[in-house]
């Protein structure tokens, strides 16, 4: 119950609830009006989808002809199994370099490892240089939302935390005010930019090159003034060539923001004279996703979040009640391989409705995913004990015609006569917020054997 | 080491193969006039678009702006290298305005390619205040999908799409022009 829990405190303020449902609705329309653009949308999804399972179930071949193209280019790459060795390499490359700054745009799979905290303690300083990031990062949160990390703040707690940090004027809570002060802040960091690091969208197989979206530009700023660029990737991030890349462009924005195409869109394909691009490929449990029958295919996830914005619970319960790096749809089908026991809620966080398999551009089946996660639950016995008490009378009940009846029969007069501390108490849940819609007279068979012998 | 032990435990754990599938035909709605459609979504990311008959024109267009005042660099004029241009690119204040010739412009959305023999060093179009790409009218192509046949990523060690001047909503879904990169984005016409 921990995302329940997590969400009625989100739920708690009832106004800033719907702002933020409707702050995400809004993306989500964005959202709408460009695919209308493209025709054939469904086919552009379906091309999008078999290229991402053909190099899936390719994915060692296209991994090592990666490797060799982007070693031939002068990219140094570096293999890590989990976090642990992920965050070892980022270090390694610090120390080496002998640089206690670090300049990082946006990068879920760095959250995932957990790497800020862990250079923090050994004595690096961290720079988040996406504006979403560097607020929740002077914060002290983590992102809510995977490409609109700071999507829960209102621009009067950034304005208040811009005050403290960044000496901004006190009351000013104009968005281009505040964003005025970002840039002239991190400006001074991208020029003293020693060693930046960026993730990567799109690793592409035939060239050894890597491709980064970004709208403000920070990825690109970070880099090309450090003398070293590490770029943290996936191993699910590589795809066959360019006219792959392509096709994936045209959907990535589109879903993620509403626009056709991020603002930039970097290849990076060889390091700049004198200086050094690391490339470190990350394992970290996806490849042992890839041998679950039923789930391998959320690995075909391209991270833009149109599940997130389209979902009635994220959009109601917020990022943070998941208690993951990747909310919402996604992450709920992402996580439980992660530890089936820490997130065996987080399947039932969700209506099953399936707008979030509507809107994925890889079409990912996200809620056919959550419903055979929840068998798994019950399989690997993580079941709630409410719940599992509940499936369980349940169960008993619809597999007997008989007892159904005679169930419905007495609900529907129990119903009537009881006192609402019998009805609306810690047993159920779901009435905590909700009352029962008042019950009929009779059964729906009950009216039917009555009307047909009428006619 | 850790390189085999994620490809062997990849090997063991890939799904049945699945073929790659062809490159199909996807149609979009709108504008049949291509220079038209580019102009329309240029302009939807923040673009200022201007249409010129000639090259001379827009070259013209860049010398007014040296003469109001602004440092211009200029990769139309300085094709030879960077040579000239590095004490420049130390302090940011001293680069008012950048121009890159652009290879090619997509309508679709209304972004221009270039790479690094466009303009030698790679930062440059993103601190610029003021970026200009000059991009000849014949180099726009319908959508990104014909694009990439034409680009070329092994040309050089960087290449980007760009459209229009960097841009953030990270306050509340409010959008900001002027981001981390450059404020204005202008795209000549010729």
């Amino acid at each position: 119950m921990k995302h329940a829990r997590a969400a009625r405190e989100f739920l708690s303020n009832g106004p800033r609830t719907e702002w933020h449902s409707q702050a995400l609705w809004y993306v989500r329309q964005k959202r709408d009006v460009q695919k209308d653009e493209i025709r054939d949308w469904e086919d552009l999804r379906e091309q999008a989808s078999v290229i991402k399972e053909h190099t899936l179930s390719n994915l060692d071949q296209y991994l090592e002809e990666f490797e060799t193209k982007a070693l031939k280019n002068g990219i140094h790459v570096h293999w890590a199994v989990n976090a642990k060795e992920h965050n070892n390499i980022v270090l390694e490359i610090l120390q080496q370099a002998g640089v206690r700054k670090l300049v990082k745009s946006k990068s879920m799979l760095t959250e995932e490892c957990h790497l800020n905290p862990f250079l923090m303690d050994k004595g690096i300083d961290v720079i988040e240089s996406d504006l979403g990031e560097r607020i929740i990062q002077f914060a002290d949160q983590d992102p809510s939302h995977i490409v609109l990390p700071a999507i829960h703040l209102k621009k009067e707690e950034v304005g208040k935390l811009f005050e403290k940090k960044l000496n901004t004027e006190s009351g000013n809570y104009d968005p281009t005010y505040l964003t005025g002060a970002a840039r002239k802040h991190l400006r001074e960091h991208f020029v003293s930019a020693e060693v930046a690091m960026t993730g990567v969208n799109f690793a592409i197989a035939e060239s050894g090159g890597f491709a980064v979206c970004t709208n403000e530009g920070n990825a690109d700023m970070g880099v090309h003034h450090a003398k070293i660029h590490i770029a943290s990737m996936g191993i699910e991030k590589v795809i066959p060539g360019k006219d792959q890349l392509a096709v994936f462009l045209r959907l990535l924005a589109r879903s993620a923001t509403g626009q056709p195409i991020t603002t930039y869109t970097s290849h990076f394909q060889k390091p700049a004279e004198g200086k050094e691009i690391h490339l470190i490929i990350v394992d970290n449990g996806r490849s042992e996703h890839l041998g679950k029958d039923k789930f391998w295919r959320a690995l075909k996830c391209i991270r833009c979040g149109a599940c997130l914005n389209t979902c009635p619970v994220y959009r109601r319960s917020g990022g943070h009640s998941y208690g993951y790096t990747i909310p919402g749809p996604i992450g709920s089908i992402l996580t439980p391989r992660v530890d089936l026991k820490q997130y065996s809620d987080l399947p039932f966080a969700s209506s099953l409705c399936g707008s979030c398999t509507d809107v994925c551009p890889v079409k990912i089946e996200i809620h056919e995913q959550l419903y055979q996660w929840r068998q798994e639950v019950y399989e690997q016995k993580q079941l709630s004990g409410t719940k599992k008490l509940g499936l369980k009378v349940m169960g008993r009940v619809l597999a007997r015609p008989r007892l159904y009846h005679r169930s419905g029969k007495f609900a529907r007069k129990a119903l009537k006569i009881s006192p609402r501390f019998l009805i609306y108490n810690r047993m159920n849940p779901w009435g905590r917020s909700r009352d029962l819609p008042a019950p009929p007279k009779q059964s729906f068979q009950e009216w039917y054997r009555e009307n047909r012998s009428k006619s | 080491m850790s390189k085999a032990e994620i490809l062997n435990s990849i090997s063991k754990n890939k799904p049945t193969p699945v073929d790659l599938p062809a490159p199909r035909k996807i149609k979009i709605e709108g504008n049949k006039d291509l220079i038209r459609a580019f102009a329309d979504k240029a302009t939807g990311a923040g673009s200022q678009v201007e249409n010129f008959d000639s090259l001379d024109k827009a070259e013209a267009w860049i010398r007014q702006q040296e003469k109001n005042g602004k440092s211009v660099i200029d990769f139309l004029q300085h094709l030879e290298g960077k040579d000239g241009f590095l004490p420049l690119t130390d302090d940011t204040d001293k680069v008012d305005m950048v121009v890159i010739r652009g290879q090619l412009g997509v309508a679709e959305n209304g972004a221009v390619w270039i790479d690094e023999h466009d303009m030698f060093i790679r930062k440059l179009p993103f601190l610029t205040i003021h970026l200009v790409l000059v991009l000849e009218k014949a180099k726009i192509l319908p959508d990104l999908q014909k694009a990439y046949k034409q680009v070329d990523l092994e040309r050089s060690g960087f290449g980007v799409f760009i459209a229009g001047p960097s841009k953030t909503a990270d306050i509340e879904q409010a959008l900001v022009i002027g981001a981390h990169g450059p404020i204005e984005h202008t795209i000549l016409l010729y």
